[in-house]
This record gives C-alpha cells, sequence and structure tokens, in this order.
C-alpha cells in the first residue's frame, strides 16, 4: 500500500522524565512521522540521562558530589540548562531557586546523593558558579542542584526542535502537563485541583508553550511544600498556576516564581514574554503581564 | 504565542468524557512492528505458578495481579511484553521490549485512560452541574486532549517494568527454568 498520503494524526506515549511524556505530529507520512517521533522522544530520553538526580551517573548527580570541590565539567546540554535556571534565579531575585535540592531531600522527596558533601542550609543559587570556557559548574558551598521542572520544560522544547527538524507541519510535545504546540491549536484542561464554579478552565494554545504548578492536591506533596513555603518562601500568593511562553523551560520555572510572587512576577513573567493565569485563595481568577 | 483562558461550562458536563481522557495511541500489532521492526514475533504466552508469582513479587516488590504472561519471543532473541498497571487516576495498557540479554530497550504506553480528577467521578459533584444549561459563546479549538496541573507520575509504569524484569529473569529468559 503507498504511504504517500499523509495520516490525520500520529501520536505515541512513553514514560519519560518520572511522568508520561506524549509526542504528536501532523504534516509527515507514517514512516516518517514516526522516525520525527522516536528523534523527540531521543531529545527527552537525553535530558533524563543528563539530569536526572535519580541516576547517580547523571550530570546533576556528579555535580551534587563534586563541584563543591572546583569546577566540574559537564555536558553541553546540562551546561546550557543550568545557565537557564541561573538566568531564572537572577531575573525573578531567587523566587525560582535551582538550590532548593537540599531542602527537598530534607523533606523526603529526593534521595539523598551517596557520596556528596553535607548540603549548607544557607546556599542559594548565588552559589552556584558557570565556567564558560571549560563548559564547567563549580558550587562556592556544598549544595544540591535540582533541575527537576526547568530541565522537563527544556526536554519539550528539544522535542519540538526535532519535530520541526524532522519536517513536521504541526505538532505537540507534553511532558506531565509541560507542553508545546506548534502548527495548530490546542485546548488544555487545568487540572486545579478544584471545583472552580460552573466552568472548567480550559486553555486554548496556539504556537507556544504552558506549564502549570500548584492545585489543591500538590501543595500537600512535600515537593511543592518546600518550593511554595520553604524556608526562603514567602506567603504563598496563589494556589494554581499555569504560564504561558513561547518557550516550555521558562514557562515551568515561572509557575513556581507566580505561586511565590502574586502580581510581583510581572516583570520576570515580560522579561521571558510570558503570562499567568493563578487562580487564588479567593477562588478568583487572575491574569499577570497579559 | 498565542493564548487565551476561557471557561467551558460544566453544565451538561458533555465536556467531562472528552476531559476524561481515553486514548489508544498503538495497537500491540503496531508496537510490535516499531519497537520489533523487520524481526519475527513469536507468541510465547505464559501462565505463572503460584511459585513463580510469589518469587517475582519477592525479587520485584511489586504485587501481580495478573498470572497470565502475554509475551513473544523475537527472532533476535529479543522479548516483547505486554502488560496493564492500574494508577489511583489512570488505567495504562503498556509494551516492554528486551534486547537477547534482557536489557529494556523501550517502553511503549499503548492505552491511557485518565480521569480529569477526582471530583469529576465523584457523583454528588457531578450533580451540582445537572441542569445547568450549555455556555452558548464557548467553542472550543478543538477536543480537550491535554491536562495541564500537578504532575501524575509514571510511578505505576515503572513499577510494572519492574515486575516484569524479575519476571523475565526468574521465568522467561533462557536461564530461567
Amino acid at each position: 500500500m503507498p504511504s504517500s498520503s499523509p495520516p490525520a494524526r500520529l501520536e505515541r506515549a512513553r514514560p519519560l522524565l518520572g511522568t508520561r511524556v506524549t509526542v504528536r505530529v501532523g504534516g509527515l507520512a507514517e514512516a516518517a512521522g514516526h522516525a520525527a517521533i522516536e528523534a523527540a522522544f531521543a531529545e527527552v530520553a537525553r535530558v533524563q540521562a543528563l539530569m536526572s538526580f535519580h541516576q547517580a551517573d547523571s550530570d546533576l548527580c556528579r555535580l551534587n558530589r563534586q563541584a563543591a570541590g572546583g569546577p566540574t565539567p559537564i555536558d553541553a546540554l546540562t551546561f546550557t540548562t543550568v545557565e537557564k535556571a541561573l538566568r531564572l534565579a537572577a531575573a525573578s531575585d531567587g523566587a525560582f531557586d535551582p538550590t532548593v535540592g537540599a531542602a527537598v531531600v530534607r523533606a523526603g522527596a529526593l534521595p539523598e546523593p551517596v557520596g556528596a558533601p553535607p548540603a549548607d542550609p544557607d546556599a542559594t543559587w548565588r552559589d552556584v558558579r558557570l565556567h564558560g570556557a571549560a563548559r564547567a559548574v563549580s558550587f562556592a558551598r556544598p549544595l544540591r542542584l535540582d533541575l527537576c521542572g526547568i530541565a522537563k520544560g527544556f526536554a519539550v522544547d528539544l522535542a519540538v526542535q526535532a519535530l520541526q527538524a524532522a519536517g513536521a507541519s504541526s505538532g505537540c510535545v507534553n511532558a506531565g502537563g509541560d507542553l508545546r504546540v506548534f502548527g495548530t491549536s490546542e485546548s488544555i484542561a487545568l487540572r486545579t485541583g478544584a471545583a472552580v464554579g460552573e466552568a472548567a478552565p480550559v486553555l486554548e494554545l496556539e504556537e507556544g508553550a504552558a506549564a502549570s504548578s500548584g492545585g489543591l492536591d500538590e501543595p500537600a506533596s512535600p515537593l511543592m511544600a518546600v518550593h511554595l513555603a520553604g524556608a526562603r518562601r514567602r506567603r504563598l500568593h496563589g494556589r494554581f498556576a499555569c504560564v504561558v511562553a513561547p518557550e516550555c523551560v521558562w514557562a515551568d520555572g515561572l509557575t513556581k516564581v507566580v505561586l511565590s510572587r502574586g502580581a510581583r512576577a510581572a516583570p520576570a513573567l515580560r522579561a521571558f514574554g510570558a503570562r499567568a493565569y493563578a487562580l487564588g485563595p479567593g477562588r478568583a481568577w487572575r491574569s499577570y503581564a497579559a | 504565542m498565542k493564548a487565551k483562558l476561557v471557561f467551558a461550562p460544566l453544565a451538561a458536563l458533555s465536556l467531562v468524557p472528552a476531559v476524561a481522557q481515553a486514548v489508544t495511541y498503538l495497537s500491540p500489532a503496531q508496537a510490535q512492528a516499531l519497537m520489533f521492526p523487520g524481526v519475527a514475533l513469536k507468541p510465547d504466552f505464559r501462565t505463572l505458578t503460584p511459585d513463580q508469582i510469589a518469587a517475582v513479587q519477592r525479587d520485584s516488590g511489586v504485587n501481580v495481579l495478573t498470572k497470565e504472561i502475554k509475551a513473544w519471543r523475537a527472532a533476535n532473541g529479543g522479548w516483547f511484553i505486554l502488560d496493564e498497571v492500574v494508577g489511583k487516576h489512570e488505567f495504562i495498557t503498556f509494551a516492554l521490549a528486551l534486547d537477547a540479554s534482557g536489557v529494556v530497550r523501550d517502553v511503549e504506553i499503548l492505552d491511557y485512560r485518565e480521569s480529569y480528577g477526582d471530583q469529576v467521578r465523584n457523583p454528588a459533584w457531578r450533580a451540582q452541574f445537572t441542569g445547568k444549561r450549555h455556555g452558548s459563546a464557548l467553542k472550543l479549538a478543538g477536543d480537550i486532549k491535554n491536562i495541564s496541573g500537578a504532575t501524575l507520575s509514571s510511578k505505576h509504569i515503572t513499577d510494572g517494568v519492574r515486575r516484569l524484569l524479575s519476571t523475565y529473569a526468574l521465568v522467561l529468559a533462557p536461564r530461567a527454568t
């Protein structure tokens, strides 16, 4: 049977990054479409192998073991991700901080890395140093770098680039709610965890990325407790935030900034061309940096 | 970047079946063709004995829910195994591809069913919307195929894979008896 006519839609799903990652592609014939999807999954798997907190041989675990002792060379992809994490930390004045790992470990949501020096509880993102020429990272004091969400967002961006490089005219990559769309529009139900009245919030997204954080069921988890109410956190400004941005890496990281800063997250949102929809304690929806 | 937040009336909740996701990504035959391209697969279904079930549970730390093992042996020595896992919100059929030495090559999700949230399945919660009218202005760009919110973990699949690796080592592998 000739396979020159493109199928309506190809979609596949794999368990990656601790969640379900789905990849949809349009505008390619079946064999090419599956090849594009495999290339997209390969990008996500690459991020997982390099930046997993759970795999002892990942770049991330190596940094947590060694970087307090001096510059530790890492893969270009990991270096770029750390660079992006620090950029967001600076833009949000620390509301997003990739060094909350130690508190997350203390809360029991992540395992203590084997062989790492005890983390300094006062360490912040400012203690993470980039050495561009050597493509290395060092820590001014022992800490636990956690790229978790931002790496997931970045993986989505890389997967979308893989689909586009394969010639897809449309596509959607969704890593457990961190998603990015091109060439089509998608309706995304927002799981706020609350019965919010008579209408369910649905995000209509065309060309761009979205990520969400919070929700009634999530603040109870140790991870969110740390992200939102931990030592360096202030009062929670909202209980659910969805951020829309051109790139998924910023959408994911900015959700934490919106939840901890509320309206004061607007400058950081603008810096990345992003917009937020947040559900406040009074069940009112607010939009920031529109 | 173009985005807007709309509010879909839960009214008759005709939306909810669309929101409660039920997706078939691949049929077993499609998964076999993609995971073992050009390689012949021969069904080699097994029924675990009570002793084998106990051994797999001991080795993997994961409960065995069915004694039927849907396995195919590949001409190149690999294995294709179909399995199911059930989570709090989801029901998942997945396929595991092993190479000839029992190393995981790929995991593909074939079927996925997920509810939008507990409140949707809760009849009392749904009842508060029955009889309400549909919003007239609402027109979604398409079916709701995505959910964004608290991330669902893939722990159940990870556990399922660990259980199948124990099953392989204890039952399917050439050195197993």
